[in-house]
C-alpha cells in the first residue's frame, strides 16, 4: 500500500512529521517497508525548457539539446524519442543523484559530442513505474524552479497484514494513526449529489447463488460525460502512490479503491445488449478482461453479464467490451459488495490478483457503499460534467457482526497491563467500536477481523504499545524431563559419523521421478507432489542416496578426492505410517591414501561401508543377523542387509554400476549404506556383566577348507557355537582360494580364543574344545581342517 | 707364579680395554672367567701348590677375578653406551612428512543451530514434540484458524501430495511447524512447555527463498501466562542464542491468524568492519513472530480457552543460522558442496560456542 504524506493530510490532521507517522505506523502493525523523501532526492532537479533539439551527427536515436534552465544554457544529449524544441522537461546536472539508480550523474561526451546533464523521465525519479520518455511539464511552470517543489512529497510503502481490509485506504489508516493520538481524523465532505433521472435498467439477481456471490449490488447511471485527463492534484496523488493516470473515469475509481478502500467500476453503457443481470456465469463461458486477456469461467463466479455475455467479472476485474475510454458519454457506476470467500475463490482459480480483490477478499465496508458511490458520482461530475441517475440498490448489505461482550478483566489476564476502564473504552471508541452496553462493544462495520473479546484486547495492546508491556519472567517449570532424552537421539548418530570422517549434507527431500525409480525396492509406493517447482523434481525421496551421490558427482567434477558424506532425513512411502521414517544414509567414493609416500592406496570398498553400519549399531550389532544382498540400487555381489529377525535395519554395499553411471559417475568405486533408525531404536542393547579374567586365555587357529559360496558369517556361527561359551574373541584372519585347493573350495583361517573364567584351562580341555569345533564345522558344514 | 698372574692380568686388562665389540668382549670375558677360562684354571691350579703358598696365592687369584670382572663390566656398559649411540645415530626418519591421510568430518551448521537451540529450549523447562512432514489440511490449517478462503492461507505457497484426501482434508508438506501446537496441545494436553523443530516446505525459490526451510516452533500454556511472560521467554532464547547479556527486542504488532495479538519480532544489530553484531545498534532485524495463542487454536487443540491462554512463538532456524555463523546465502546450505561444507560445517566434538 503505496501513498504521499500530501494524501494522508487529506485524511488527518496532523502536525507530527513523515518519520513520527512512520514510526507510530509501525508500532500500530502497519509496517512501513520504506519511507521515500522525494523532496529531499528531488530538491536539485530544476525546470528547463528545451529551446533546440538537433540530430546527433553520429547516431540516429540520439538528439542534441540546447536547454535552458532559467539562468544558463546546458548542451544536453538525449536518446528519448519526446526530446522535441519547446518542451518544459526536469534537467539533472553534473553532480545529482539519480533516484531510481543512486548513482552520480557525470558530464560525459557521447559519441564525441559533450552532454552537460540529463532530461529526465518520471520513471528516473522514482515517480513513476512507466517510462515513455522524459517527463513532459506544463507550459506555464516557471524555469529553474526546484522539481521538488511540484513533486516534492513523503511517499509511504505499508505491508498491510490480510486482517486490515480497512487499511488498504488512506482513510483507514489515518483512523488507525489519530486513534493512536497522531491527530483528528477528518470528516468526509457531505453528499452534493443531485440525480436527476430515474435508474433507467432493470437489473436484477439471474440467479440464487449469485446473489450469495454479491448480495448488495449498487449502481448509478452518468450521462453526459466528457472523458479526458483527470485535474492535476488527482493525477499527482496516484503517480505518487505508484498509479498511471489513464483517463478521468478511471482516475476517479482508482482513486475511491486508494482512498476509501473502495473499489468501483466503471462500465461503458455503449457496450450492453439488452438489460445486464447479476448471474453466475456459466460453466466454461469465456470472459475477456479489460487488459484484453481472456478467462476460462466457473458456474462459483458471478458476472454482470448482457444477452451476449458477460460485461465485468464481479469484484475481480472489468471487461474488455465495456471498458470506458476517452469516447465514453454514458456510464454505468458499480459499487457492491461481494463475499470475500467467493472472491478468493475465484481469483485463486484465475489466478487473477488485482486491486480489487486484494480489497474485496479481506472484506470492505458494507455500510459506507451508497455513500462511496455518489461521492464518486459527484467527483466524475465535477470533472467530466453530465447528469446522475438515482441510486439502483440491489440485495441488501450484510448485518453487523454480533457485539463482543469485554471481560473486565481479559485484558489484565492475557497481557499483564491494568489499563482504566474508561481509557479502554475510550481505545475501542477511536477505531470505531461503540460500547452498545456496558462491557458490550459493537465493532465497525470496517473490521470484520473483530470477533472475539480477545481480538479486542489485541486492538487495546496495540494502541497501548506492545514496547510497554513490562516484561515477566517465565516460572521455573515444575518437572524435569531429562528423562525424556533418549539414550541414542540423532545427534549421537550425526556425531559419530562426523567423527568417522563423513560430512553432513541436508537437501531438499524432491526427486527426479527416473531417480526415485532407481531407489525403490519393488513394494514401494512413492509419494508425489501434486504442484512441484519443476516437474523434474516431483517424488518426494524414497531414499538418501540419490542426494548423496549427486554431491559424489558434484564435487568429483571440481576435485579429485575422496568423499564422505551422509544425511539424516525423512524418506516418505504411503505405507510408512505418517507416510514417512526417518533415515541416515552414507556414502563413500573414490580412492584412499592415493598421494601417499608411505601408505599403499586402495578404493574404498564395501566393508568400509559396512564399518560405517556397524558403528552406528554399536552393541546392537550382536542382536542382529547378517545376510548376503541388498536393494537394487547396490551391486548384487557385494552388499548385505541387517536383519533384526525378519526385519531389515540397514543396508551397506557397492553402489550398482549403473545406478553409478545415471550420476555420471565412472571409473571410481562408491559405497554407501543406509539405516531406518526407528528400526535400530527399537532394538535391544545388549546387557553384559562385567567378569574380570585373571586367568591365562588360550589361542587355538583353525584353517578350514570349505565350499567356496559358503558365508564366512555361517562358519563363524558355527565355530561360536561349537566353542562355547568359552570363546572370548574370533577373528577370520585368512581367506584363501586357489592351489592346491580345487576350484570349488576356499580355506578360511579362524583364530579362536578360549578365554576361563574359574579355572585355568588344561591342554586335555583344550584339546576337546577343538575337536568340538572341527567335527561341528564338519558335520554341519562340510568343512575339513587344512 | 705370582708374576704370571699379575702380568696375565696386565695382559687381560688391555684386551678389554681394546675391546669394542659386546660380542667379542663376551667371548673375553668366556675366556677368562668362564668354565674353562683362563683364570678359571688358574684358580684350580691351587691344589698342586705347597700348603704355606696357597692362601696367598687364593687371595691373588681373587683379587684378579675382581679386577677383571669389574674392567669387564665396566667396558661392557661403555660398548652399550655407544651401541645405543650409534643406532640412535643410524635410525632417523624424516618426521616432517606427512601421517597416513584421514578424512576429516562436519557436522552441517544448520544441525549445530538445531543442537544449541535445543540446549536452550531444554534447559528452560521445555519438551520437545516432533511432528511429521506430511500433513493434512486441517492441522496444518483449518485447526490454526485459518479456514478455507482465509486470506492468510494464500499466502502459503503449499506443496500437496498425491495422497488421497481424508476426512481432515487434502494431504501436503507442512508448510510451518505451527501444526505441532495442535498436537502437542492433544497428545499431552494443559499445562504445556513444548518446543518443537523441523523442516517446512513452501513452493518458493529465489534468492532468500529455498522451498526446504526449518523452523522451530514454541508453545507455552500454563496458569497466568500472559503477553509479558511471553516477551520474557523470546528474550531469553534470543539472548542466549546470541550469546547477548542484556538485550531489549522490538515488537511490532502484526497478524497471524492463531494468535491474537501477534507480534513480529526484531533483534537490535548494527553492522562494524562488514560484520553484524547483534544485540545492540541502531538497526533491526526481523527474527521471529510471536503472540498470545488464538481461542479458536485452543479450541481445536482441545483445550478451553476459558480456562486456558498461552503463547506460542515461531522462527526460522536457517535464518538464526545465517545470522549467527555470518554464512551469507542461504542456497549454499542445501547445495552439497564440500569446500562449504568444511569452511562452514562444525566439529563433531564441539559443544558450545566455537
Amino acid at each position: 500500500m503505496k501513498f504521499s504524506l500530501s494524501w494522508l493530510r487529506r485524511h488527518l490532521e496532523t502536525t507530527a512529521t513523515a518519520e513520527d507517522l512512520s514510526t507510530a505506523l509501525t508500532r500500530l502493525g502497519l509496517e512501513v517497508e520504506s519511507l521515500y523523501d522525494a523532496a529531499a532526492a528531488l530538491k536539485d532537479f530544476v525546470v528547463a525548457h528545451i529551446e533546440a533539439a538537433e540530430a546527433h551527427p553520429n547516431a540516429d536515436r540520439l538528439r542534441v539539446c540546447r536547454v535552458h534552465d532559467g539562468t544558463s544554457v546546458h548542451q544536453v544529449v538525449c536518446g528519448a524519442p519526446n526530446a522535441r524544441a519547446g518542451l518544459k522537461v526536469i534537467l539533472a546536472r553534473p553532480g545529482v543523484v539519480i533516484p531510481s539508480t543512486g548513482s552520480v550523474l557525470q558530464r560525459t561526451t557521447i559519441r564525441g559530442i559533450e552532454s552537460c546533464g540529463m532530461l529526465c523521465s518520471s520513471r528516473e525519479l522514482c515517480l513513476s513505474e512507466e517510462a515513455d520518455g522524459i517527463a513532459e511539464l506544463a507550459a506555464d511552470i516557471p524555469l529553474g524552479l526546484s522539481v521538488a517543489e511540484i513533486y516534492g512529497d513523503q511517499i509511504f510503502d505499508l505491508s498491510i497484514t490480510p486482517n486490515r481490509a480497512d487499511c488498504f485506504g488512506v482513510r483507514g489508516i489515518a483512523r488507525d494513526l489519530a486513534a493512536a493520538g497522531l491527530g483528528v481524523l477528518r470528516p468526509l465532505p457531505a453528499d452534493s449529489l443531485s440525480p436527476s433521472y430515474d435508474f433507467p435498467y432493470k437489473i436484477s439477481y439471474g440467479d440464487d447463488d449469485a446473489q450469495r456471490y454479491c448480495p448488495f449490488f449498487c449502481a448509478v447511471e452518468i450521462r453526459g460525460v466528457r472523458n479526458g485527463s483527470s485535474p492535476p492534484w488527482l493525477q499527482d496523488l496516484l503517480k505518487k502512490a505508484g498509479q498511471n493516470p489513464i483517463s478521468a473515469l478511471v482516475d476517479v475509481t482508482n482513486f475511491f479503491a486508494l482512498d476509501r478502500c473502495r473499489p468501483l467500476h466503471c462500465y461503458d453503457v455503449r457496450a450492453f445488449v439488452g438489460t445486464p443481470v447479476v448471474r453466475s456465469a456459466h460453466q466454461d463461458e469465456s470472459f475477456r478482461d479489460l487488459k484484453g486477456k481472456t478467462h476460462t469461467l466457473h458456474s462459483f463466479m458471478s458476472v454482470l453479464a448482457d444477452e451476449t455475455g458477460p460485461l465485468g467479472l464481479l469484484g475481480v476485474m472489468g471487461g474488455e467490451r465495456s471498458a470506458s475510454t476517452l469516447e465514453t458519454s454514458t456510464i454505468l457506476l458499480e459499487a457492491a459488495w461481494f463475499a470475500p470467500e467467493a472472491i478468493t475463490r475465484t481469483g485463486q482459480a484465475l489466478c487473477l490478483t488485482t486491486e480489487a480483490r486484494t480489497r474485496f477478499e479481506r472484506g470492505v465496508d458494507y455500510a459506507t457503499t451508497i455513500a462511496d458511490l455518489k461521492a464518486a458520482a459527484a467527483m466524475i461530475v465535477e470533472f467530466c460534467g453530465g447528469e446522475v441517475s438515482e441510486v439502483l440498490r440491489l440485495g441488501a448489505p450484510p448485518a453487523l457482526p454480533p457485539a463482543i461482550t469485554l471481560p473486565l478483566d481479559l485484558f489484565e489476564k492475557r497481557v499483564g497491563v491494568s489499563i482504566e476502564k474508561a481509557e479502554i473504552v475510550r481505545l475501542l471508541q477511536a477505531l470505531g467500536c461503540t460500547e452498545t452496553a456496558p462491557h458490550i462493544f459493537q465493532p465497525p462495520s470496517w473490521r470484520p477481523d473483530l470477533t472475539l473479546p480477545e481480538n479486542l484486547c489485541g486492538e487495546i495492546l496495540r494502541l497501548y504499545g506492545f514496547d510497554k508491556v513490562e516484561v515477566r519472567s517465565l516460572p521455573n517449570y515444575p518437572k524435569s524431563y531429562a528423562k525424556e532424552m533418549p539414550a541414542y537421539t540423532l545427534d549421537t548418530f550425526k556425531r559419530q559419523l562426523a567423527g568417522r570422517g563423513m560430512i553432513e549434507l541436508v537437501s531438499f527431500p524432491f526427486l527426479r521421478s527416473a531417480w526415485a525409480q532407481l531407489f525403490q525396492r519393488p513394494e514401494a509406493q512413492s509419494i508425489e507432489l501434486l504442484n512441484p517447482i519443476s516437474s523434474e523434481l516431483s517424488v518426494l525421496c524414497t531414499s538418501l542416496l540419490p542426494h548423496l551421490l549427486e554431491a559424489v558427482a558434484k564435487n568429483s567434477r571440481r576435485e579429485t578426492a575422496p568423499f564422505a558424506f551422509f544425511e539424516a532425513g525423512p524418506v516418505f512411502d504411503r505405507q510408512f505410517e505418517s507416510y514417512e521414517r526417518p533415515m541416515i544414509a552414507g556414502v563413500r567414493s573414490g580412492i584412499l591414501a592415493a598421494y601417499h609416500w608411505g601408505k599403499r592406496s586402495r578404493p574404498v570398498d564395501v566393508f568400509d561401508a559396512k564399518a560405517d553400519l556397524e558403528a552406528l549399531f554399536g552393541m546392537r550389532v550382536a542382536a542382529f543377523e547378517l545376510r548376503q544382498g541388498a536393494p537394487s540400487w547396490f551391486h548384487p555381489g557385494c552388499s548385505g542387509t541387517f536383519f533384526d529377525g525378519e526385519t531389515p535395519v540397514g543396508v551397506f554395499g557397492l553402489l550398482h554400476p549403473e545406478v553409478l553411471a545415471t550420476f555420471d559417475i565412472e571409473n571410481m568405486p562408491v559405497v554407501g549404506f543406509e539405516v531406518y533408525l526407528d528400526a535400530l531404536k527399537e532394538a535391544p542393547l545388549k546387557e553384559v556383566g562385567f567378569v574380570a579374567y585373571n586367568l591365562p586365555s588360550v589361542a587355538r587357529d583353525f584353517a578350514f577348507v570349505v565350499d567356496k559360496n559358503l558365508l564366512a558369517a555361517r562358519l563363524v556361527a558355527c565355530v561360536r557355537h561349537a566353542g562355547g561359551p568359552l570363546v572370548s574373541r574370533l577373528d577370520v584372519f585368512d581367506v584363501y582360494s586357489g592351489s592346491p585347493l580345487t576350484d570349488d573350495k576356499k580355506s578360511v583361517g579362524i583364530s579362536v580364543i578360549f578365554q576361563p573364567q574359574t579355572a585355568t584351562l588344561s591342554e586335555e580341555e583344550v584339546q576337546t574344545f577343538s575337536h568340538k569345533i572341527v567335527h561341528a564345522v564338519s558335520e554341519q558344514l562340510g568343512g575339513t581342517l587344512r | 707364579m705370582a708374576d704370571s698372574l699379575s702380568q696375565q692380568i696386565q695382559k687381560a686388562l688391555s684386551s678389554i680395554d681394546a675391546c669394542a665389540d659386546l660380542e667379542i668382549l663376551d667371548e673375553l670375558r668366556v675366556s677368562l672367567l668362564g668354565r674353562q677360562g683362563r683364570i678359571t684354571a688358574l684358580a684350580q691350579t691351587i691344589g698342586t701348590l705347597p700348603v704355606e703358598q696357597r692362601k696367598a696365592f687364593g687371595a691373588d687369584v681373587n683379587r684378579a677375578k675382581e679386577v677383571l670382572q669389574s674392567a669387564l663390566e665396566k667396558r661392557q656398559a661403555l660398548l652399550a653406551r655407544v651401541a645405543i649411540e650409534r643406532r640412535l645415530k643410524e635410525e632417523f626418519v624424516d618426521c616432517t612428512l606427512p601421517p597416513a591421510p584421514e578424512l576429516t568430518g562436519f557436522l552441517h551448521p544448520l544441525t549445530r543451530t538445531q543442537q544449541d537451540l535445543e540446549w536452550i529450549f531444554r534447559d528452560m523447562g521445555f519438551r520437545h514434540f516432533a511432528g511429521p512432514n506430511i500433513e493434512n489440511e486441517f492441522l496444518n490449517f483449518t485447526a490454526l484458524n485459518m479456514p478455507e478462503q482465509h486470506p492468510a492461507r494464500q499466502m502459503h505457497d503449499t506443496f500437496f501430495v498425491d495422497i488421497p484426501a481424508a476426512p481432515e482434508g487434502r494431504f501436503l508438506l507442512r508448510t510451518q511447524t505451527s501444526p505441532v501446537q495442535i498436537r502437542a496441545m492433544r497428545a499431552w494436553g494443559a499445562p504445556l512447555r513444548v518446543f518443537s523443530i523441523g523442516r517446512t516446505y513452501r513452493s518458493d525459490a529465489d534468492a532468500t527463498h529455498t522451498p526446504m526451510f526449518h523452523q522451530l516452533e514454541g508453545l507455552v500454556i500454563e496458569e497466568g501466562i500472559h503477553f509479558g511472560h511471553m516477551k520474557s521467554c523470546i528474550t531469553e532464547v534470543c539472548a542466549r542464542f546470541f550469546n547477548i547479556n542484556a538485550l531489549t527486542l522490538r515488537l511490532r504488532p502484526s497478524f497471524f491468524p492463531f494468535t491474537d495479538p501477534s507480534a513480529e519480532v526484531d533483534i537490535p544489530c548494527q553492522r562494524k568492519e562488514g560484520r553484524l553484531i547483534m544485540g545492540e545498534g541502531d538497526q533491526w532485524l526481523e527474527i521471529l513472530g510471536c503472540g498470545m495463542v488464538h481461542p479458536k487454536v485452543l479450541e481445536y487443540g482441545g483445550l478451553d480457552p476459558k480456562k486456558h491462554q498461552g503463547f506460542a512463538f515461531a522462527f526460522g532456524i536457517d535464518r538464526l543460522a545465517m545470522l549467527k555463523y555470518c554464512l551469507p546465502d542461504l542456497r549454499s546450505f542445501f547445495d552439497g558442496d564440500r569446500r562449504w561444507l568444511e569452511s562452514c560445517g562444525f566439529s563433531p566434538y564441539v559443544i558450545g560456542d566455537r
